[in-house]
């Protein structure tokens, strides 16, 4: 059950900054109107917004108070959603595989989760690979894709002393979630395997790979070999990433 | 200008503790998880930029308490704002907050900090960097911008200049800073508006925080500023849905210690936000050391939003053409790029004829 606010949620955050809650859960219909929403005020082109930042349930929009009032940005947005409400959403989405080798060096803690869940390793990689994770949000560190949609199954705790640097590319989960780490940052969550797919490059436009609505599916590359000859194509820009369009109504 | 002819550039002879090349920032592609960096006083960076004629946004160095030593291999316009940090020019005392012409050779470098923890050095020319992402800022935590892929400066680092670029600016300006700018109180206030997660907490807990002082923790950086105090209690949740988080925005983790978001802040957060701090009041706040104790105001949006108006008729009158700027380029070897539309053509000391408009030459010349 999900919850969708009937009118949003405007919140205040400083002088040129608001949050607008759509609804209050991490849930697919919520999000699919967050990035609607973000997206027909891109549309719109209105010059005191100066950025849009969607996130699971809501936007954080800044914009220029030298342009406009507080009272009549709130009346805009309000009324921009009541608009948005009668028009007809787009329910196309694209699935983009992630070849990704699990185990041994690449994924270190796959020992972890196959300990905690009592799976077998063929099994945790089958789980893992099976389904299409919707991409909620990009935040947290550049191109870091926020997943929904990982398996009961799979559910692993954190580690309980968080790795200083996550070499870039590492698939990992932690709990409920799953994810991409793009660039090395600090991390503790379980490292299951690794992709060479570069889901961010700062000299790429836009420099990322996947958009808040598409879905990540996970792919399993069968040996040291076939990643290294993947990393050798993206090397010299000869790397397709597949990807396929789903009907997701 | 042929760019080959063109050696302008700066020489890192030391480093200081921290410094970073650093524009406005980069605030394109915060939806793609990218933080926008960029000089944490702003204020004092745009000033810094108006009082040399620049755009307010080209790039220029952000120091950290010890501020680096610079050799000049080309003679450059530059103006230094910000903490009071007393810059020399070849161990000669310089003002700041005014242009300074930089001769060919000379050496940058700063003395005892005064007041304050970040002074910006602006520079009338342009580093020939690459933009990464639209932006010169460096982000050193994830490696981004600058001038060597998100790294500090270092010793022994060249930072070349886009041309020559030794034409007068026809600006300067009779602001106080001292007045309006510098804060030497031992305490302060900063103003707040509550929000966005203010009913994470209760009427008891959100009066603490406006009541209380706090102290800025050494474990403070670009990404945030610690502060160390009374602890702040949730009614619940000590955590919210992940969502963007806005620059000043003050989040209370599960320990109660509130962190402020700064510049180089993630794009997305999970911890609950009780206030955020006044656009205006972000600079008094990065200009203050560990140990500062600082507390909190409520004030109004429309109030906040009259701050930031006022704020910036402020900054628009800063800086005017002054008709009786006194610069001396005496024993200069440098060319001076005379375009129609320079300002000082219509002063009396500076007087050239119309024909030499847009034309270039050599110029030895004493104003006074």
């Amino acid at each position: 059950m999900n919850k969708l606010f009937s009118r949003p949620e405007i919140k205040l955050a400083g002088d040129c900054a608001i949050v607008i809650d759509l609804g209050e859960s991490i849930h697919p219909e919520i999000n699919a109107k967050v990035h609607n929403f973000a997206q027909t005020l891109v549309q719109k082109n209105y010059k005191w917004i100066t950025q849009i930042i969607p996130a699971y349930k809501g936007l954080l929009i800044y914009y220029d108070p030298l342009s406009i009032e507080f009272f009549n940005l709130k009346k805009t947005i309000l009324e921009e959603f009541e608009n948005m409400s009668n028009t007809q959403e787009n329910t196309n989405s694209n699935v983009i595989t992630i070849p990704t080798l699990y185990g041994n060096k690449f994924g270190p803690d796959l020992e972890n989760v196959i300990n905690h869940t009592k799976l077998s390793k063929k099994e945790v990689i089958d789980i893992h690979t099976s389904t299409n994770y919707l991409v909620y949000a990009i935040g947290f560190s550049p191109g870091f894709p926020y997943l929904g949609g990982l398996s009961k199954k799979l559910n692993t705790p954190r580690l309980k002393n968080p790795r200083t640097k996550i070499p870039s590319g590492s698939v990992a989960i932690a709990e409920t979630q799953t994810g991409i780490y793009p660039s090395p940052t600090p991390g503790g969550w379980q490292i299951i395997g690794r992709t060479p797919v570069k889901l961010f490059d700062p000299e790429r436009d836009p420099p990322v790979l996947v958009n808040p609505g598409d879905y990540i599916r996970f792919k399993p590359l069968k040996s040291m070999k076939e990643y290294q000859s993947i990393e050798e194509l993206i090397k010299h820009n000869k790397f397709k990433v597949e990807i396929n369009e789903i009907d997701t109504k | 200008m042929k760019s080959t002819q063109n050696k302008s550039s700066i020489t890192i002879l030391e480093p200081g503790i921290f410094s970073t090349i650093q524009d406005l920032g980069r605030y394109e592609y915060q939806q793609f998880g990218v933080p926008t960096s960029g000089a944490l006083d702003q204020t004092a960076f745009k000033i810094g930029n108006l009082i040399l004629g620049n755009d307010i946004n080209n790039p220029g160095i952000e120091t950290t308490l010890i501020g680096p030593k610079i050799k000049f291999n080309s003679s450059e316009w530059i103006c230094i704002t910000g903490a009071q940090s007393n810059p020399m020019i070849n161990e000669k005392k310089i003002n700041m907050w005014t242009p300074q012409f930089v001769k060919k050779n000379s050496i940058l470098s700063f003395g005892k900090m005064d007041w304050g923890v970040r002074s910006y050095i602006l520079f009338h020319n342009t580093f020939d960097l690459g933009q990464t992402m639209g932006s010169y800022s460096t982000n050193t935590s994830l490696q981004i911008g600058g001038h060597n892929k998100g790294l500090q400066l270092n010793t022994k680092d060249k930072i070349k200049f886009k041309e020559i670029k030794t034409n007068l600016p026809p600006l300067s300006n009779n602001f106080d800073y001292t007045k309006h700018y510098i804060n030497r109180n031992t305490k302060f206030s900063l103003r707040v508006i509550l929000g966005p997660h203010d009913n994470f907490f209760n009427s008891n807990n959100i009066k603490k925080f406006l009541q209380s002082d706090y102290e800025i923790s050494p474990q403070s950086n670009r990404i945030g500023f610690r502060l160390n105090g009374p602890s702040i209690k949730h009614k619940s949740k000590s955590d919210i849905i992940s969502e963007g988080g806005a620059l000043g925005s003050i989040q209370i983790p599960g320990d109660g210690q509130p962190i402020v978001l700064l510049h180089d802040r993630g794009t997305t957060g999970g911890y609950p936000k009780i206030a955020t701090i006044s656009s205006v009041d972000i600079p008094k706040l990065v200009q203050s050391n560990p140990g500062q104790k600082i507390s909190f105001e409520k004030i109004e949006i429309e109030e906040a939003a009259n701050l930031y108006r006022s704020h910036n008729t402020l900054m628009n009158g800063i800086v005017k053409l002054d008709k009786d700027l006194k610069i001396e380029v005496e024993n200069s070897e440098n060319k001076i790029q005379v375009y129609s539309n320079h300002n000082l053509l219509n002063t009396k000391s500076f007087n050239i004829k119309s024909k030499f408009k847009n034309k270039q030459f050599d110029l030895k010349i004493k104003l006074s």
